[in-house]
């Protein structure tokens, strides 16, 4: 992996309104003995995560391993039954989501939820909630800084729509777009906001090669234009080995390891837990969804 | 689930019977209904309004409808075109089904008193169900099921005519069915006119429409549409988008000039539609921007009507005399607070929590205004009365023309700041909560805050209308606010369309100006508004309206 | 992994709180605190007025005992619609309220034919009947047009569908009923107290508290035991997944609505007798009182219904008397439905997922 971050290829305008952090090795986001548990059925426990700032993390492992759950977690969409979540050292675990929001977490979803009944710009503008300031007051009056306010986000959501390749879309009810393009607004919807992390949760989920490298582009240059930190949970490995600097394998609702792509695909114990504990064909023909998975990314 | 579960997977294809039995079935249910609407007393109320004076009242119609429904109903099932004689005959088995009911009821009725149980069933309702026969009569009993064929039949055929000359009846029957039942209105108007009626040709009786003018109608109402049908086939959409927009100029210019041309009783009437339209501006802000179901909305109004009440009066009850336009804000500013106060602890929870949750707060406050415990101060069931009305450049408002205008402007205040806040931020927040709560959480939206907000602003609204109503009735009493008023406004937005503040207006008149100028219906209204919000729900809500208050068991996923 | 900052400064539970909350929190917090001195404050006054002897806040015991077995069976109705399908049957109160016309009828029909007086154990189960039989009914109805529509839409539209059914109920009973209060037919026998354990009590009172008793022993029977009882708890579980495995989860809900209809039919005749005159218009604040008895427990709990019935009827038959009047206010028994009405919102206050309940607090995860 490469210390230095590429240059940054910022483009003109509203895009960043912050500098760019430099690229340190402190954890940005640190995750402490996460534990959840749904009544009695425990989905992860023990759960250690420490995600560098200006880096992209992907978190991958089996399905029902709990990697939703630690996302879900982490951007309190349910609330953690113990452990503790740091976000640039400021506790955030048991905070409200708005709360957890505004302290610089966004997040997608692993079914796309867009506002269906609102145009792809209208979702953009929710995005902004927390960057616009006018009052009640002055939305009322129709205030010349409201207007100013309204006017830069309407530029804004649109730059970011163009950003993630959909300047196209504006006008189009999120329900009516297809399934890709849903994808990308909803990470455009994100970014708006200026998070200092986003958690991606199956971006490339239903995409086609070429759209899974358009993907890894687009991840690249939220990293790097908009120096954003991202977490994403994905099965592609392709798309995982490309975009990844470190990998955590979730099993069985704990981590079974983490590392660089290298070490991850070197790794027998991964390769197990993917193919059940008898590796070999019997394994094979019952699931040959991960094991086509994985040797698409490691063969 | 993701949004593409809204469309529902329930359409269940209709088991098919043999043809007969289904019709038989259809006859029956319009049957059933028939006798519902009997019994429930609307036919001998609806029995006293000539529609065409001296030849048809308002419940034959109804009844007669009924038949050519299941005429219809029966004659259009099919699949591809009807043939003529199965038209006529589906829809003579149909409507000859549904007589027979009626002649059932009429049967039963001659033969034991059910009044002890059904307090309709009196010999008033025996004696309109005869029609002018002997009552008891063979004559009365064949005479339904026939007319009932004969109704059906025409139902069938009208199901088989093309749509043009469909449209065309429809029309010319309601041009009639309007000018009958609203006959008040239009005299009123015509009154106020220059005479241009010949001195031995009347339009109206005193009951309704005179046969001739009803016959003229009829064909003037097919006419037209017939005329502009071919029109709108020939011009550009271009142009007919135009001719819609001046619809709606003719709409709102004669809402304006509405309460000048006709007499005080229409006024009074168009002063009630434009408060509940101030009413339903503001909780379109609860439920339509931000799907809050608030069945409480008469409690905020309460406390407008009576801080106006207290500040402005005249009486012994009263804690200041001052003008109405210094009571109002100090009104909008109190039910703004109790909205907050009482808007905090309910809006954390379900949102289905909060429709039972304020209703229990609109009773809290209506009994609390009737308690004696209050009464030194609110008046107990006495009220408040002798307020003072508003005045305006030294003039009172006073007549109900001046004070369906001061409603209607301030309701033209409440509509333009709710369009300002629906395209702010905070609109903006308010429907993405009701499209997906826990997203719009995410996104760094403050659920309850925002909510709090939506209500805050509605309860706001509300007391401004009760500060309204309170100074044009000059007296406020405990039985004005009762649930009712908030069912009022909940049936208007829904029955207008949720979110939509034309809806707003379209409601209102339908819902509040039309019950007032049927005197007839009064007594039915809250039964036709459930059958209305059922309804409305069941052809146009589904997709229409996704709301916030489900379950999230996905959000686990 | 690397060290947890957390040794050196383990911050406290209120620390930890002020971490945590939110302003609405410290709102809240407030409103609770003046609520609670607001209570404490009467009730002082209350007992110290000593307006009331003992023996009349027995015969309140017993009278509020009596009315929260009729919430509770109410609230039945709202709890069990609620775990199978996650929402509210805005209708129900009126569902009770043709229940108790049905009893009504029922009982018309018996004392014409001389039943009621010549065998009146047997005529008190045949009205129940009747009534249990309407009120299943009507809630039936209302599960076909206001519910099953709409099973797989996420929308207000079985709310709404549900209001405007209430209304429907109640103005199409007042066309055909009338608007005079009634009273059934006949059941003179129960005019009168008996003197239980040296106290005296009302008949319909022993009547109804035991009706309701043994009707919710029946229910908790069914639902614990049988096997539908046992597909209606996985149904509430998972609806998907009981599906999967085989269980008709349409008919479960059908049946459902059918017990909850039943119950308030029961709760509907039961009132007929202890309050001796019933009209089209009573289902409305029945309704409202029974969801707070729901909602009191644990809505989805059934024992929660149970215990937030009887509590709702304590709070309701004690409270005039021992917390209004200690404020001094004239009539305080005007104010009964306030206290009601005011329990609903206090449990929103202070404990909206229920004394019972725990799963489901603000919303499900």
């Amino acid at each position: 992996m490469p210390d230095v971050l590429p240059p940054n290829r910022l483009p003109d305008g509203l895009l960043l309104d912050r500098p760019l952090p430099i690229p340190s090795r402190a954890p940005l986001l640190d995750v402490r003995g996460l534990k959840k548990a749904f009544g009695g059925m425990i989905a992860i426990q023990n759960v250690d995560l420490s995600i560098a700032e200006g880096s992209v993390h992907a978190i991958i492992g089996p399905n029902g391993a709990g990697k939703t759950t630690a996302f879900n977690c982490i951007t309190a969409f349910v609330p953690p039954t113990a452990g503790r979540i740091f976000l640039g050292g400021e506790r955030i675990d048991g905070l409200p989501a708005h709360v957890v929001a505004r302290h610089g977490v966004a997040r997608t979803y692993q079914n796309v939820r867009l506002f269906p009944n609102m145009t792809a710009l209208e979702n953009v503008l929710v995005g902004q909630h927390r960057r616009l300031h006018a009052t009640f007051w002055e939305a009322i009056l129709g205030s010349g800084r409201f207007r100013r306010e309204e006017a830069e986000a309407r530029a804004r959501a649109m730059e970011y729509l163009a950003f993630v390749g959909i300047p196209q879309r504006a006008g189009d009810l999120a329900r009516h777009m297809p399934y890709g393009d849903q994808r990308r607004l909803e990470i455009a919807r994100a970014l708006v906001a200026g998070p200092r992390i986003l958690m991606l949760d199956e971006p490339a989920a239903g995409m086609n090669p070429a759209e899974g490298r358009a993907l890894v582009e687009l991840i690249e240059r939220i990293r790097a234009d908009l120096g954003v930190t991202v977490v994403l949970i994905e099965h592609h490995m392709r798309v995982v080995m490309a975009v990844a600097e470190r990998i955590t394998v979730f099993n069985r609702g704990a981590i079974l390891t983490e590392g660089t792509p290298g070490e991850i695909q070197a790794d027998e114990r991964v390769i197990e837990a993917y193919l059940g504990r008898r590796s070999g064909q019997v394994a094979a023909a019952a699931s040959p969804e991960p094991q086509r998975q994985m040797e698409a990314g490691i063969a | 689930m993701s949004f593409n579960a809204v469309t529902s997977s329930f359409k269940v294809t209709r088991r098919r019977r043999a043809p007969l039995a289904e019709t038989l079935q259809v006859g029956a249910l319009a049957g059933f209904a028939a006798i519902g609407f009997a019994l429930i007393g609307a036919y001998v109320a609806m029995d006293k309004r000539h529609v065409v004076e001296d030849t048809l009242t308002l419940s034959q119609i109804a009844f007669a409808l009924m038949a050519i429904a299941a005429g219809y109903v029966a004659g259009r099932d099919r699949q591809g075109r009807p043939s003529g004689t199965r038209v006529v005959v589906h829809g003579a088995v149909a409507g000859l089904m549904a007589g027979l009911c009626v002649s059932a009821l009429l049967l039963l009725m001659g033969s034991i008193s059910l009044r002890a149980t059904l307090v309709a069933a009196s010999p008033m309702l025996i004696k309109a169900l005869s029609l002018g026969a002997p009552i008891g009569s063979l004559q009365a009993l064949v005479q339904l099921p026939a007319l009932g064929a004969l109704l059906g039949v025409i139902g069938g055929l009208f199901a088989a005519m093309p749509s043009r000359y469909r449209r065309a009846l429809t029309y010319g029957f309601a041009a009639v069915l309007i000018a009958g039942l609203f006959r008040d209105v239009f005299v009123s108007v015509l009154e106020n006119l220059p005479d241009l009626n010949g001195p031995d040709w009347e339009v109206f009786g005193p009951g309704g429409l005179n046969r001739g003018a009803a016959l003229v109608l009829l064909v003037a109402g097919g006419l037209f549409c017939l005329l502009r049908d071919r029109w709108n086939a020939r011009i550009d959409p271009a142009r007919r988008a135009r001719s819609s927009k001046a619809g709606l100029v003719l709409l709102l210019v004669g809402v304006l000039v509405l309460p000048l041309v006709t007499n005080d009783f229409v006024a009074q009437v168009a002063m009630l539609v434009a408060l509940y339209m101030l009413m339903g501006m503001g909780l379109n802000i609860e439920l339509g921007l931000a799907g809050l179901v608030d069945l409480g909305f008469v409690a905020f109004f309460a406390v407008g009507a009576y801080t106006v009440a207290l500040m402005c009066s005249s009486g012994p009850l009263a804690v200041a005399d001052v003008s109405f336009w210094v009571a109002l804000p100090v009104a909008v500013v109190l039910a703004a607070g109790a909205g907050m106060l009482f808007g905090l602890p309910v809006l954390r929870v379900r949102g289905d929590y909060l429709a039972m949750a304020t209703l229990g707060l609109g009773e809290i406050i209506r009994v609390l205004v009737l308690s004696d415990a209050l009464a030194p101060y609110l008046g107990g069931s006495q009220g408040i009365i002798e307020i003072d009305h508003p005045r305006i450049f030294g003039i009172s408002l006073q007549s109900p023309a001046a004070l369906y205008y001061l409603a209607l402007a301030l309701a033209g205040v409440v509509a333009f700041i709710s369009w300002r806040l629906q395209h702010a931020r905070i609109g903006r927040a308010w429907l993405a909560m009701r499209e997906d709560e826990d997203v719009a959480q995410a996104l760094g939206i403050d659920p309850v805050a925002s909510k709090l907000l939506a209500y805050t602003i509605g309860a706001a609204f509300a007391g401004a209308a009760g500060a309204v109503f309170a100074a044009l009735v000059g007296s406020v009493y405990p039985h004005s606010f009762q649930l009712l008023v908030s069912i009022n406004v909940l049936a208007i937005l829904v029955i207008g369309g949720l979110g939509s503040l034309p809806g707003v207006l379209v409601g209102a008149i339908v819902l509040i100006g039309l019950p007032e100028l049927l005197r007839e219906f009064g007594e039915f209204r809250y039964l036709f508004y459930g059958i209305a919000l059922v309804a409305m729900m069941h052809v146009r809500a589904e997709g229409l309206w996704p709301a916030t208050t489900q379950t999230k068991e996905n959000a686990r996923a | 992994m690397s060290e947890v900052p957390r040794s050196a400064t383990e911050p406290g539970a209120f620390s930890e709180w002020l971490r945590r909350s939110t302003w609405v929190d410290h709102v809240l917090l407030a409103i609770r605190i003046s609520v609670a001195a607001l209570v404490l404050v009467g009730l002082a006054g209350g007992l110290t007025a000593g307006t009331y002897s003992a023996a009349d806040f027995v015969s309140f015991t017993m009278f509020g005992l009596t009315i929260g077995s009729i919430y509770a069976l109410i609230a039945l109705g709202y709890t069990m619609v609620y775990g199978i399908l996650r929402m509210i049957n805005f209708a129900h109160g009126d569902v009770m309220m043709i229940g108790s016309f049905a009893g009504l009828f029922a009982a018309g029909a018996l004392n014409d034919a001389g039943l009621v007086n010549a065998l009146p154990l047997l005529a008190l189960p045949l009205v129940l009947a009747a009534g249990m039989a309407g009120g299943a009914a009507m809630s039936l109805i209302i599960e076909r047009i206001a519910y099953r529509p709409f099973l797989h839409v996420r929308s207000l539209a079985p709310l709404i569908c549900a209001i405007g059914m209430s209304f429907v109920l109640q103005y199409a009973a007042r066309g055909l009923f009338g608007t005079r209060n009634r009273a059934y037919p006949g059941f003179g026998w129960m005019e009168g107290t008996v003197s239980l354990f040296g106290l005296i009590v009302p008949i319909p009172q022993i009547v109804a508290f035991i009706a309701a008793l043994i009707v919710l022993a029946g229910l908790l029977a069914l639902v614990k035991l049988s096997p539908l009882g046992k597909a209606m708890r996985a149904v509430a579980e998972d609806r998907d997944a009981a599906a999967l495995v085989g269980i008709n989860v349409g008919a479960v809900i059908v049946a459902t609505f059918a017990i909850g209809g039943a119950m308030a039919g029961v709760a509907g005749v039961l009132y007929a007798l202890v309050f001796k005159q019933i009209t089209v218009f009573m289902g409305f604040a029945l309704g409202v009182k029974g969801f707070a008895a729901a909602i009191l427990g644990g809505i989805g709990n059934l024992g929660g219904a149970l215990l937030g019935g009887l509590v709702l009827g304590l709070a309701e038959a004690l409270g005039p008397a021992l917390v209004l009047e200690g404020f001094g206010l004239p009539a305080p028994y005007q104010l009964k439905d306030v206290i009601g009405y005011g329990m609903l919102v206090m449990i929103l206050i202070f404990r909206p997922q229920g004394l019972l309940g725990e799963r489901l607090a603000s919303k499900r995860a």
